[in-house]
């Protein structure tokens, strides 16, 4: 099968939070959670993946001179990795109370959460049962995953933020929005 | 003037088949291949990576218009090895070590592929000493270096002060890109160029083995 999108979370009560860190689960998590998880009360902790077929046939494709396949491809299992994303929020959406909203979705690698906070993230939500394994680099095999945090919280309270980029010091960015 | 008029349009149209028939035609007419490669095959690729830089090609046109001209030099290849015309440069190139990202470093592959470069693609996550075996082994004019993520960007300034340690790095240009890279960063690392796509990697490269 070429897409096999799983998915799992573990929801915390947050213990503590100040502008640069976040206490869930008995673990202290370094980042910029003041801005990002801002109004938060509860977190809930991520790892979604489209698994490794997807880039094995990307990779495949490539290496037989068919590189727009593998370019396809590839993008593919990014949208696939996007929308498990997506369907992991919308089961998320299960856990709001009334008048609650999402923070922003925040995963290692970006904005100040380093990428040493893998290790943290991988302990607190089971990446295992989702098949997401680390490297140790840090980076998730298979590489059409994400993994990160979102905060829940009373709607009025959470940053309702138009964009990440609002709050990313990236001034020259490419992918800037 | 072109003179092979169908083989410049199959490449700019990106269709391997024509190209492929284009090519056999010419030579079957006699034609030199040096004189395919330089009048045709070269200026189709250029015309492919001016369409790019202008915004009217997308990364799809430029790599079926490289896949188009690979199948050129395949059929061309034997012939100019035969007439002692060597390929444009030997490329080593390669995901730094700790980045498992290779899709931006295909592309790469596949352009300079396609403009006549010989590349030898070390995959993802090599390491330093990995791309010194190769250097040693392969002597390439050029190592490319590709990195996706900040966190992995570093590796690049590792590679290259593994060159200067083993002595190797008066002996080959480098050149670097990934979405991350920047002019600044290559500079400041001591790379000999940046590319910031797939496109312009291919001129950067040409200028590096012309200097």
């Amino acid at each position: 099968m070429l897409l096999r999108p799983r998915g799992t979370y573990s929801l915390h009560a947050i213990e503590a939070m100040t502008a640069r860190t976040l206490t869930i689960g008995g673990i202290t998590l370094r980042g910029r959670f003041g801005e990002f998880l801002k109004g938060a009360r509860r977190a809930a902790v991520f790892v979604v993946t489209a698994g490794g077929e997807i880039s094995r046939r990307a990779k495949a494709r490539c290496e037989a001179g068919e590189s727009l396949e593998g370019l396809v491809l590839d993008a593919i299992g990014s949208w696939a990795a996007e929308s498990a994303a997506q369907a992991l929020a919308v089961r998320l959406g299960e856990q709001l109370g009334p008048g609650e909203s999402f923070t922003l979705r925040y995963s290692p690698g970006y904005c100040g959460l380093h990428l040493r906070q893998q290790l943290n993230l991988f302990r607190l939500a089971d990446a295992g049962s989702a098949g997401v394994a680390l490297t140790p680099a840090l980076l998730m095999q298979p590489i059409k995953s994400i993994s990160g945090i979102i905060g829940l919280g009373p709607r009025d309270e959470v940053g309702e933020h138009l964009s990440p980029c609002e709050l990313c010091p990236l001034a020259d960015c490419r992918m800037r929005r | 003037m072109d003179e092979y008029p169908d083989l410049r349009n199959a490449i700019l149209t990106g269709s391997a088949p024509s190209a492929a028939a284009a090519a056999k035609k010419a030579l079957e007419g006699g034609a030199d291949p040096v004189a395919i490669v330089e009048k045709e095959v070269g200026p189709a690729m250029n015309e492919v990576g001016r369409l790019y830089e202008a915004g009217e090609y997308f990364v799809p046109e430029l790599l079926l218009a490289a896949r188009a001209t690979k199948e050129v030099f395949g059929i061309l290849r034997p012939l100019l090895a035969k007439k002692g015309a060597k390929p444009v440069a030997r490329v080593v190139i390669g995901t730094v070590q700790g980045d498992l990202h290779d899709i931006g470093k295909n592309l790469v592959a596949a352009m300079l592929e396609g403009s006549g470069f010989e590349v030898i693609d070390l995959g993802i996550n090599v390491s330093p000493d990995k791309f010194i075996a190769a250097i040693r082994e392969k002597q390439p004019q050029i190592v490319g270096l590709s990195a996706l993520l900040t966190t992995t960007m570093p590796a690049m300034k590792t590679t290259l002060d593994g060159f200067r340690n083993a002595g190797l790095r008066d002996s080959v240009k480098v050149m670097i890109g990934g979405a991350p890279v920047t002019q600044a960063y290559a500079d400041s690392i001591g790379a000999d160029a940046f590319g910031e796509n797939a496109a312009a990697a291919v001129s950067v490269a040409r200028k590096l083995v012309a200097c």
